[in-house]
């Protein structure tokens, strides 16, 4: 008996052993990832765990290129834009299918926004709030008119991956049922992309096959499967990466790349994107309403130490506008540690004897409890009491969305719904964007910073444009209704055997798939 | 006097593992009372570029991700764990008594509703009742110890009314009655007094318990906040480390060990002691 | 018997209809808006709205709360806001990885803490005993968590034998689903391969459940039986000149596993309570990790689900646990 059970427990570490020295096949792409897919249906999901599979199996009308900063076509072949900014036409490309074999043309475009628009959830806002009506011109003509105009980045709305994707007319109508096909849509994907979706086990793994009918075609190198698996724990996933299980290892924390670091293999890759983390201050009541004391504590805040909790891999905010993004400015002025200053400031303003102030921070983001512990331990020195308090992110939309409940610090991020730097500027600083019409927590209300967001709304000319974004950015440095910490890294590590991926901060969970093959 | 502690002493002898539990927790206690003012590092004081530093002779139980030292975390830890475990075993208790005590005496309806009352809270872990009722009240010291208190007490309830149930029908408490002796003074000074070995038996033992629930709530991230030096915390924050940062995980859990078992083996002790009857809970 | 177990179903049903009203208005009382938590943090406030019309959110707490256990009585536990999910769903896919760690622990706890108890009481004041002493203390006073992380250092980091966390190994798929627990299922299908991975992954999550379970269950094993070795019938069979293994095993040691029976179905309890972090630490798919979830998202509808399975469960080993004490002992009558 015993002999027996030794022998199991040596075939069982065989079993180990074997899996340990596995490698990936040369056409399939393994991705870990840590998102949690809750629906795949794009008129609903508004996360980031969509980004891999949206840009598998789904396209859009056009798409947002980061290295020229300009929007290049997809399934739009061209478009134009009337003088007033009040209806964009766009002509469509044409012999191209869908995964259940439906033809794509304009009625399928109408019907895949009017859905999204009908059921109003997650990011359906991006087209109610800016789209009056959508027409079909002809079979591949479609124009849609404006509501409000002109509102220059709309071109950039329609590239966001949320909301935007085109899924088949047949399958919307076939399935809608009386739900309008969110039971179907959330488990299914059939859009016009290059892979389609073959198997979704929940919770655990993703796999889509290469479209054969893929209008791109299949010349040159891809992979013909992509399996995207979910790994709950970040720890298995590098050493995954490490052993060549995984081609592709997405999300692992910034500290634990010292074990991938040096590893033969591995490209260990982190990237900024164009989610940015800021410390909301509250500018609507107690100290903090007094502009000084903003500055005493953006003054105060160790930006260099602060750069260490994301493991020293990203730099300090300049402005709001992340790096890449168009009008980002290096030149603007920044803050700069000096506790000096900070306690000066704190003198003339009347706080010489110390205040008392709570910091809160969202437990799905743990920078903001070393961020704030650290920055604890320095307005210890100037006579500041932080109180930190951790939130959960239902705490914390509950606490800032109430002036009452608001902190008198709040660290937060915000990601783009749309890589314009309205995006940023619009919902963070702009009067009227006050929670719940937007996030603009600290509650500032600068009329010259809102007037000049307004007006860079409707500037169709660039240059122009870019001077506006840098006056608001300007006027928002003085205000300082916010700390601006840094641009959030994500970490992609792969094989070094993976080619053609190139990074997207503006979609940074997702990847271009048919871009990539196996060396 | 004198003779309590020569019989303490005497007896104690014969449990060298009791003696052993005692002596430990009382060197715990004095560092937790004392950890101010010992010659230790600032529990507090961030250095980001001393972070998850190893074991070394500058900082013997190495360093957290935040650069704070960890020997002088994990003895301020002391000062929480001991001071959050004391609280709540009081409350809970008392607490529980005053109900327990009151439902056995009286029967009928107010024991019916006791019953059924802690049956609710009886009948699920209380773990995830603690779990639900500290998300309510936020993060904390205060709401850790709320919680863990709404958790305990029907356990208390339970032993104090079948305490009463047991010395309600006893001779004195009958002859008092007889006497006319008012309804509240028959259950300060006659059933209260008598049914306290036990209560304060279990409180002891529940201690260890106490400190080991404290912690797992930390751990889970709904309990003590910093920049309080918590062991479950500790455990909570350095589970992320657990590949690179070995020091991280093992000195605060072992701290927690050491306390409890320190406890528990007191507490046999004691329970030997005072009331041989008593029997340890299961959950 | 009948009648005891009538009337304590009866009880147990009040019991657990207390334990839905309790949580629900306990997690109704939960900071943060469930409504727009749903529609996602940046949601237009109509869409919040609509959401909050269609979830029912926008009645009053006591209308809620009618349609709620109205819901619970025709089976239906509501929707999860955060998996977008029947509740009754996610239970159905979360609860048997529970199952399968509760009742591999309890094996553990059998195998290990009964001849362990049979031992320490038959060689008492033995090396051995003292051992167990000790080591049920330590077991004890352990915090559940902290040996898992350790046994995960030791066994996953330094020694790299056994897998940390997760049912499966990586490349393994899920053996065909039939009772949702991978062990029974990888044998159902004749799944060799699932079957050993998915025992080898429960070794160390396993293991640091039960601990504290097999001490409790080794000591009480060893008084019971040290209380019928005293008796006077098996002093009786002793001086029948029966053989020392008989006279434990047959006579002896089915009286004093009796009272041992309210122990381990107490440590069921126990078990499951210490499956919410077990599955933290060993990111096990399971209920206690579902629950930790739900509870950060504030997703009440799910959290009201896991209390109730959790509540009949408990309640559900209590009562087996009493009635099989009187099928087993004819002393107790109900």
């Amino acid at each position: 008996m015993r002999i027996r059970f030794a022998c199991f427990l040596v075939a069982l570490l065989g079993v180990l052993a074997v899996a340990a020295i596995a490698s990936t096949p040369a056409d399939t792409l393994v991705v870990g990832v840590v998102e949690e897919v809750t629906t795949m249906d794009p008129a609903i999901d508004y996360t980031f765990g969509s980004g891999p599979f949206f840009r598998a199996a789904y396209e859009r009308l056009v798409t947002f290129n980061t290295t020229s900063g300009k929007i290049e076509p997809q399934l739009a072949l061209s478009w134009d834009v009337s003088d007033d900014g009040k209806f964009y036409t766009f002509h469509l490309r044409k012999g191209v299918t869908f995964h259940d074999g439906a033809a794509f043309d304009a009625a399928a475009v109408k019907t895949a926004y009017d859905r999204v628009m009908a059921i109003n959830e997650g990011p359906a806002w991006m087209l109610t709030s800016y789209v009056d009506s959508i027409d079909v011109l002809d079979d591949a003509t479609i124009r849609f008119t404006m509501k409000t105009y002109p509102f220059v980045p709309f071109l950039r709305v329609l590239s966001s991956y949320w909301g935007m994707c085109i899924a088949s007319p047949t399958a919307i109508t076939q399935n809608a049922g009386d739900d309008m096909g969110k039971a179907f849509f959330r488990n299914h994907i059939v859009g016009t992309g290059p892979y389609k979706l073959v198997e979704w086990v929940e919770g655990q793994q993703m796999v889509f096959e290469r479209f054969d009918g893929y209008w791109g075609g299949w010349a040159g190198d891809h992979v013909k499967r992509i399996v995207l698996r979910k790994i709950l724990d970040t720890t298995t996933m590098a050493l995954l990466l490490e052993s060549g299980d995984l081609d592709i290892a997405y999300g692992i924390p910034l500290d634990e790349l010292t074990s991938l670091n040096g590893k033969p293999g591995v490209v260990v890759g982190v990237h900024d994107t164009f989610t940015t983390n800021m410390i909301a201050m509250n500018t609507t009541k107690g100290p903090l309403a007094d502009v000084r004391v903003r500055r005493a504590l953006s003054y105060s805040f160790d930006y260099a130490s602060a750069m260490e909790v994301f493991a020293g891999y990203t730099t300090p905010l300049i402005g709001q506008i992340p790096t890449g993004m168009p009008g980002h400015d290096d030149s603007l002025p920044h803050y700069v540690f000096n506790l000096d200053v900070a306690k000066q400031l704190l003198i003339e303003a009347g706080y010489g004897n110390g205040l008392s102030l709570e910091y809160t921070w969202v437990t799905e983001e743990p920078e903001g409890r070393r961020v704030g512990v650290l920055w604890q331990d320095t307005l210890r020195k100037i006579g500041v009491d932080l109180k930190v308090t951790e939130v959960t992110v239902a705490g914390h939309w509950d606490r800032v969305s109430n002036i009452e409940t608001m902190p008198d610090l709040a660290n937060y991020r915000w990601g783009i719904d749309y890589p314009d730097p309205s995006s940023v500027l619009v919902p963070l600083y702009h009067g009227d964007s006050a929670p719940p019409a937007g996030y603009n927590l600290s509650r500032f209300a600068d009329p010259r910073v809102n007037a000049v967001l307004d007006a860079s709304g409707k500037e169709a000319d660039e240059t122009k444009r870019l001077q506006l974004l840098a006056e608001a950015q300007s006027l928002l440095l003085t205000g300082a209704s916010n700390i601006w910490i840094t641009a959030v890294p994500v970490t992609v590590c792969m094989r070094s055997n993976v080619q053609g991926y190139v990074f997207e901060p503006a979609a940074f969970s997702s990847f271009n798939f048919y871009d990539i093959y196996k060396k | 006097m004198k003779a309590f502690w020569k019989k303490l002493g005497r007896w104690m002898a014969g449990r060298p593992l009791a003696a052993a539990g005692a002596v430990v927790l009382l060197a715990i206690l004095l560092l937790a009372l004392f950890a101010p003012a010992l010659p230790l590092q600032d529990p507090q004081s961030v250095s980001m570029r001393d972070k998850l530093l190893p074991p070394s002779a500058a900082h013997p139980m190495g360093t957290d991700d935040l650069g704070r030292d960890m020997l002088s975390r994990v003895v301020h830890g002391a000062r929480t764990s001991l001071l959050v475990s004391v609280i709540v075993v009081a409350c809970a208790s008392v607490f529980g008594m005053a109900v327990g005590l009151t439902a056995g005496y009286f029967g009928g309806m107010a024991d019916e509703l006791m019953m059924r009352t802690t049956d609710i809270f009886l009948a699920f872990p209380g773990l995830i009742l603690a779990m639900a009722v500290a998300v309510v009240l936020g993060p904390g010291v205060v709401p850790t110890i709320v919680a863990l208190s709404i958790v305990w007490w029907p356990w208390y309830a339970r032993l104090a009314r079948s305490e009463a149930l047991m010395h309600k029908q006893a001779d004195f408490v009958e002859a008092a009655r007889a006497l006319g002796v008012p309804t509240w003074r028959i259950l300060r000074s006659h059933i209260l007094p008598n049914s306290l070995s036990p209560l304060i038996v279990q409180a002891t033992l529940d201690m260890g318990y106490a400190i080991l629930t404290t912690a797992a709530l930390s751990f889970i991230g709904l309990g003590v906040q910093e920049p309080t030096a918590e062991w479950g915390a500790m455990l909570n924050i350095g589970r992320k480390y657990l590949l690179s940062a070995w020091w991280f995980i093992t000195f605060p859990g072992l701290a927690i060990f050491t306390t409890v078992l320190a406890i528990n083996l007191a507490g046999d002790g004691l329970r030997d002691y005072l009331d041989p009857r008593t029997r340890k809970r299961g959950a | 018997m009948a009648r005891y177990i009538v009337k304590r179903l009866a009880l147990l049903t009040i019991t657990l209809l207390g334990v839905l009203t309790l949580t629900f208005f306990v997690s109704h009382v939960v900071p943060g808006d469930p409504a727009r938590l749903a529609a996602g943090v940046r949601a237009r406030p109509e869409q919040v709205e609509a959401l909050r019309t269609r979830l029912g959110l926008d009645r009053p707490l006591w209308q809620q709360y009618g349609r709620y256990i109205a819901g619970v009585v025709r089976g239906d536990l509501g929707e999860s806001i955060r998996t977008r999910r029947p509740v009754s769903a996610d239970l159905a896919e979360y609860f048997p990885a529970t199952v399968e760690l509760t009742v591999f622990a309890m094996v553990l706890c059998l195998l290990i803490g009964i001849p362990f108890g049979i031992i320490s009481a038959v060689k008492r004041e033995s090396v051995i005993d003292h051992v167990s002493r000790v080591a049920a203390t330590a077991a004890v006073s352990m915090p559940t968590f902290w040996l898992g992380l350790l046994l995960q250092l030791l066994f996953f980091r330094w020694l790299q034998i056994l897998p940390a966390t997760g049912r499966l190994g990586f490349y393994l798929s899920p053996p065909a689903h039939a009772t949702g627990l991978y062990v029974v299922d990888s044998l159902l299908s004749g799944n060799w391969t699932a079957l050993g991975d998915s025992f080898v992954h429960l070794i160390l999550p396993g293991a640091a459940l039960a601990a504290s379970s097999i001490a409790v269950i080794t000591r009480m094993t060893r008084s019971s039986l040290l209380e019928i070795l005293s008796l006077d019938y098996v002093r009786t069979a002793r001086s029948k000149g029966l053989a020392e293994k008989v006279v434990i095993l047959k006579h002896a040691l089915r009286n004093a596993l009796l009272p041992s029976l309210t122990v381990i179905g107490l440590q069921v309890g126990v078990l499951l309570a210490g499956a919410v972090l077990i599955e933290v630490v060993f990111s096990w798919p399971g209920i206690g990790l579902y629950a930790v979830q739900s509870i950060t998202f504030v997703d009440f509808q799910a959290i009201l689900g896991v209390t109730l399975i959790t509540a009949i469960v408990y309640s559900g080993v209590n009562l087996i646990v009493d009635v099989l004490y009187g099928v087993i002992d004819p002393r107790i009558h109900y």
